[in-house]
């Protein structure tokens, strides 16, 4: 009984928090499906959105933009904070660079994306440097700017995980591995990136989860129609919103999040397998 | 125990704030929302009317919409309630409206300048007026109501409508077949027949996008293709326009207003135009496309929403601001579709005008009449609607004349934005 009633007690305590998740976002997705199914007059369809919204050149160019982001973007975003961090880690009078890095995590995003027009538009700092009249965010380096926002913003975070993975890794293992006669560079590999890897699994995540995040500030840069480059899955759906074109916009929500899900599925799985660290 | 009650309480708090998130209706509106009639009711926007009541959206406060209004409430000895609805906003009018008619609600009528109507006529938003209202010939000036026909439906009415016009103080130096209209190739070929002539002057600062802009509308059908969705505008013909234009761009002059001009832009929305005491329109030439067609240009739109729950009386009403009464009410600033009552206008204009001094007696109105129904009966064009099209071509255009891009880059650039927004 006393267990029932613990189980009672701590369903009541969840209640809430979960009747606000089912509230506003699971019983919207469900309810999402039946327009993914219907066309605009509400008959049923089938898969016949689905099947346009493949053949939608739109949808296929922000697939591969928002795809060609993540697969270059969170590589450079988990390296670089980890190479940071071990450069940090072992030097002294530089942990005042911890803030600098960290300091644009909590500058607002209209504020950065203010501070990269005046970069890159047409008569910004890099033009007067270059002597020409480019808006670089409507060239092919839109994309390479994207990219470097992402990780100038995310940096921090990742250093921050990449700072505590570190400072968990045994002291003893250096110390055993230097009596052993190991190199600094064989240390890194054979002891820091193992031990590191649990982290590192938490840094993909998270920088996978921000890396969607990017469309704020490319929205405030360049608006609901940007360059090619950087057309993202976010504006296609935005788009959608915006003509309340309400059948793509869920069709494209359901194939999103499924493809979100198979991701993480996958991570999880890896992980489990692999059971690094233990 | 205590700890039960407490969850069981903390829960029943938070369902009943859940519930609380209650069942009254949003209103479409909400920013900036005034009601300029005399039956003020701000919130009436849900489309619950009776047969005998009508509300009007309106982008800022329109005098010709309220006359109308009176007029008709009083033509029908106020049986029928008619409520104008105004917001202030440019922005968020177009979201607000666009919303709410594709959310099946909003006004029974909407002013529809500012909106992008082709897209609202794609999904059936709009009513098709063609078989509802009645267009007697000889009435309108028919071409500018058929220019507006979008995929064989009539969805907007245009109330007034203004014309692209250059007055052409010398023309001997190129063949213009006594031809009214006036080509980008006539154009071009007047800039280097005379090289070292001051070249235009227009009251609105013309600058080389804004002529490549206008002849782009000229030509729209042959870069973008609205109703199947597709562009063509990395094409040679889009790249000669910008080079064209390119090569004229240093003859542009607007500040030397001592000089007198081989070109004055102006806008006819008057039979009767008097600019720097000119009498008649002899020198006047239509600005056109090879074919000779204008442009027909409109900020007098409306459109009835779809979803209108009384969609008698809003025909009705619709039919009524094209009639002469409304058509030459002294509240319209554009030339009236109605063609007895754009005649009534500007001779009222040109007396008033005599009576002012500002004008000498002796205009030939019947001439102008003619010149000016000539104009009016090439304008089977209008200009581009679509406003992210006409953001994107204008983009695109300045890059190119700021010499950020070349002729190439600027239509691949243009050609791969216009098929990312028409395939959505």
């Amino acid at each position: 009984m006393s267990s029932i009633r613990k189980n009672i007690t701590a369903f009541l305590f969840i209640v809430p928090g979960f009747a606000g998740v089912a509230l506003f976002y699971v019983i919207p997705f469900i309810m999402s499906l039946s327009y993914a199914t219907t066309d605009r007059s509400g008959n049923f369809v089938g898969i016949a959105n689905f099947i346009n919204l493949f053949e939608s050149e739109a949808f296929r160019l922000a697939s591969w933009n928002t795809f060609r982001f993540m697969i270059i973007a969170i590589p450079i975003n988990i390296i670089i904070p980890l190479f940071i961090a071990c450069l940090l880690f072992n030097m002294q009078g530089l942990k005042w660079l911890k803030t600098v890095f960290m300091s644009p995590l909590v500058i607002p995003t209209a504020s950065i994306a203010f501070f990269f027009q005046s970069l890159f538009m047409s008569n910004g700092l890099l033009s007067r440097l270059l002597n020409n009249n480019v808006d670089w965010l409507q060239t092919d380096h839109a994309f390479s700017i994207a990219v470097g926002l992402y990780v100038w913003k995310n940096l921090g975070f990742n250093l921050v995980l990449a700072l505590a993975a570190r400072a968990n890794i045994p002291k003893d293992y250096y110390e055993w591995a230097t009596v052993e006669g190991m190199g600094e560079i064989r240390m890194f590999f054979k002891i820091t990136v193992i031990y590191l890897i649990p982290g590192l699994f938490i840094m993909f995540v998270m920088s996978f989860i921000n890396s969607f995040r990017i469309y704020r500030e490319l929205y405030m840069l360049a608006g609901n129609y940007p360059h090619q480059s950087i057309y993202m899955l976010q504006h296609y759906m935005n788009n959608q919103f915006l003509w309340l074109n309400r059948q793509n916009l869920t069709t494209s929500a359901f194939i999103t999040t499924l493809a979100i899900s198979a991701f993480m599925v996958i991570f999880f799985i890896i992980d489990k397998k692999t059971e690094f660290g233990e | 125990m205590k700890k039960s009650l407490i969850a069981l309480l903390f829960s029943a708090f938070t369902l009943v704030t859940f519930s609380g998130c209650g069942t009254q209706e949003t209103h479409a509106g909400g920013l900036n929302i005034t009601s300029s009639n005399t039956n003020i009711n701000n919130t009436n926007i849900s489309n619950t009317n009776v047969s005998n009541e009508l509300t009007i959206a309106s982008l800022r406060h329109d005098p010709l919409l309220e006359d109308a209004i009176r007029r008709f409430e009083a033509l029908h000895d106020d049986r029928y309630t008619i409520e104008l609805v105004v917001y202030d906003d440019f922005t968020s009018y177009s979201q607000i409206i666009t919303t709410a008619i594709m959310s099946g609600r909003g006004e029974d009528i909407i002013s529809a300048s500012h909106l992008t109507w082709q897209r609202l006529a794609d999904v059936n938003m709009l009513l098709d007026l063609n078989n509802k209202m009645s267009f007697e010939p000889g009435i309108y000036y028919q071409s500018v109501l058929d220019a507006f026909i979008y995929n064989g439906g009539r969805y907007v009415l245009p109330l007034g409508f203004r014309i692209d016009a250059f007055r052409l103080n010398n023309v001997s130096a190129i063949d213009m077949q006594n031809r009214r209209y006036f080509t980008l190739d006539d154009m071009i070929a007047l800039a280097h027949a005379y090289p070292d002539e001051c070249f235009i002057h227009s009251p609105m600062g013309i600058n080389e996008t804004t002529i490549a802009h206008r002849f782009f509308e000229l030509n729209f059908d042959e870069f973008i293709d609205l109703p199947n969705r597709t562009a063509n505008v990395d094409s040679e013909k889009f790249i000669n326009l910008l080079t064209d234009v390119q090569s004229i761009g240093d003859r542009l002059v607007s500040s030397d207003w001592t000089r007198i001009p081989l070109i004055q832009e102006t806008m006819l929305h008057n039979i009767v135009m008097h600019v720097d005491g000119i009498e008649d329109y002899s020198d006047f030439h239509l600005m056109t496309n090879a074919r000779g067609e204008g442009v027909a240009r409109s900020n007098m739109l409306m459109a009835i929403n779809a979803s209108t729950q009384n969609p008698e009386l809003a025909t009705r009403f619709m039919q009524f601001l094209i009639s002469e009464e409304v058509q030459s009410s002294p509240e319209m600033f554009a030339t009236p579709v109605n063609r007895n009552a754009a005649q009534i206008v500007s001779r009222g204009t040109l007396e008033g005008s005599i009576a002012l001094g500002f004008v000498p007696e002796g205009i030939d109105f019947d001439t102008n009449l003619a010149v000016f129904n000539a104009f009016a009966d090439r304008l089977t064009r209008i200009g581009i609607s679509d406003l992210f099209i006409s953001d994107f071509v204008i983009a695109e255009m300045n890059r190119f004349f700021n010499g950020e891009v070349t002729a190439q880059q600027a239509a691949s650039n243009l050609q791969a934005r216009l098929t990312t927004y028409l395939n959505e």
